[in-house]
């Protein structure tokens, strides 16, 4: 199939990612939605599609606040969805495939709400907002238990039926720090973390220590989408869209029935090598969600369909020396330093990281090869995932 | 007595709280084609029936995964797990296993359920079951 009907991502924006930058949640959005627009070489009058992430939970504003703050006042469709950020980005490149609009622009801001932390309870300027988020309607079953995380029984499940160890989580980690210290606007670009003091943190919910949680940060990042055939007069190299997808399946309730991931996974994966009749071997980079290290460690399955052995299939792929893991002998995962390195915008990083790679705008951590990244983003039943290509 | 739980009770979860206030607990279970379901829906996920019943599980468990879960400033953290109840795969009951180590806490181990109250609600819980009765 040609070019010709398909999209691309031309361009790309971001806010400063930062513990407190100062600035708002909604500032943070306009800050990359601007960038964004801007880099994409667009007027404000060109862009008629908007979307975001908003949810009752999250600290992010709709696309009504961004149309207004920023007078895009052509917007001919909208549209919010919950996190991963993959997932707004998958929506405008659904709408500008589908002709709703030409310019879509589709953005997530993150915030350190008073929940995050004691230093953000502290910060009057970081309430969060009265109303739980229970959209399977079954948290009152488990607030008595002080609502148990269901990700955290999954990944007990899965060390216990596949004898995965924290030195594998490790893996995940130290690679995705590693490659932090060489991207300037990550959060912990100038903070090294060795395999020795990984495994020397305390577990706060075994066996994923803080370290295996996303790092909560003031951010916001956003992407401008449009046809193949229109990038074509932009400044840019296009970022072709050469599949995009959700996966859901089996259990999807993150209190009773979070382990049925890797399920969902493998659904979002057989689409996106079905649609774009590629395979993992084209791969040049994969950029793999880390919420939580645990949920890198079932995507890594599923993305290389090694279902149970991700221990082994990690270890054949570690360098010590180098702290970094590089599969099938080639492909490097999340050269941005994903959420655990870059900070937490909730996988927005591993699109905007893709992008980069593949205009080869990344700099000192600039592939030799860059022509076709993996993105995948979430978990069950929140994801999305898209094979991206360099125009 | 101050009723701390449910926060919010709606048709689908009204028949589990008002067991647990009798003393049992009380799963919904499809008419039609006997799965069971947990949390509490109107309509089976099997066969779509809406000819929704409600019964009490034997009690007997086996520990699928736990969480060592924060219980508050200067109180020690609790174990809470998922019991996988006999009478289906992955039929989850989330609950505190009472009086488990939290550093060995033995995934596939044998459980009883209890009922017990906590804040003034009646709410289950899971015992490990001795070697012999298991
Ligand atoms: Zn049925």
């Amino acid at each position: 199939m040609s070019d010709a009907n398909k999209v691309a991502i031309v361009g790309i924006g971001a806010s400063t990612l930062s513990r407190d930058g100062g600035r708002s949640v909604g500032a943070l959005a306009l800050d990359a939605v601007r960038a964004a627009i801007r880099d994409a070489g667009l007027k404000r009058e060109q862009i008629d599609g908007v979307s975001g992430i908003y949810s009752t939970d999250q600290p992010t504003v709709w696309p009504g606040y961004v149309v207004e703050a920023l007078g895009l006042d052509n917007i001919v469709w909208s549209s919010c969805s919950s996190p991963p950020s993959a997932n707004t980005v998958a929506e405008g490149i659904l709408a500008v495939a589908a002709g709703a609009c030409d310019y879509a622009v589709c953005y997530h801001s993150k915030f350190r709400w008073d929940t995050v932390s004691g230093a953000a309870r502290n910060d009057p300027l970081r309430k969060a907002p009265k109303g739980a988020f229970d959209p399977a309607l079954n948290m009152p079953l488990v607030e008595p238990f002080g609502v148990p995380n269901g990700m955290f029984a999954a990944v007990r499940r899965h060390a216990h039926e596949f004898g995965t160890k924290r030195d594998h989580l490790g893996m995940i980690v130290v690679n995705n720090r590693t490659w932090a210290l060489q991207n300037d606007a990550a959060i912990f670009h100038d903070t090294p973390l060795s395999m020795t003091e990984y495994l020397a943190a305390k577990e706060i919910a075994p066996p994923l220590s803080a370290l295996d949680m996303d790092m909560p940060i003031d951010g916001a990042m956003a992407v401008v989408i449009t046809t193949v055939e229109r990038a074509r007069d932009l400044p840019h190299r296009p970022v072709v869209v050469e599949a995009s997808s959700n996966g859901i399946a089996g259990g999807t309730d993150f209190f009773f029935r979070a382990f049925d991931s890797y399920a969902a996974y493998r659904v979002l994966m057989k689409r996106l090598w079905d649609k774009s009749g590629l395979s993992i071997e084209d791969m040049d980079l994969v950029n793999i969600y880390d919420g939580f290290s645990s949920l890198a460690l079932e995507w890594i399955e599923a993305v290389f369909d090694v279902r149970g052995e991700a221990g082994g299939f990690l270890e054949d792929s570690w360098d010590p020396e180098a702290g970094k893991l590089t599969f099938l002998g080639r492909i490097p995962m999340s050269t941005h330093g994903g959420n655990l390195g870059e900070g937490r915008v909730q996988g927005f990083g591993h699109v905007l990281e893709a992008v980069r790679q593949l205009r080869g705008s990344a700099g000192r951590r600039q592939l030799d090869r860059a022509e076709m990244a993996l993105v995948v983003n979430g978990n069950n039943p929140v994801n999305a995932g898209m094979i991206l290509r360099a125009g | 007595m101050s009723v701390t739980w449910p926060s919010r009770m709606d048709h689908d979860t009204a028949p589990y709280w008002k067991g647990l206030q009798e003393g049992k607990l009380v799963l919904c279970r499809c008419r039609q084609c006997r799965t069971w379901i947990h949390p509490p829906r109107a309509c089976c996920p099997a066969c779509w029936a809406d000819d929704i019943d409600h019964e009490s599980p034997s009690g007997l468990a086996t520990l699928y995964s736990c969480v060592i879960q924060p219980t508050g400033p200067g109180r020690s953290p609790e174990v809470i797990g998922w019991a996988e109840l006999d009478e289906q795969p992955e039929l989850f009951v989330v609950a505190p296993i009472s009086d488990v180590e939290i550093d060995a806490v033995p995934l596939g181990a044998r459980l009883l359920l209890e009922l017990r109250e906590r804040d003034g609600v009646v709410l289950p819980a899971f015992a490990l079951m001795a070697e012999h009765e298991s």
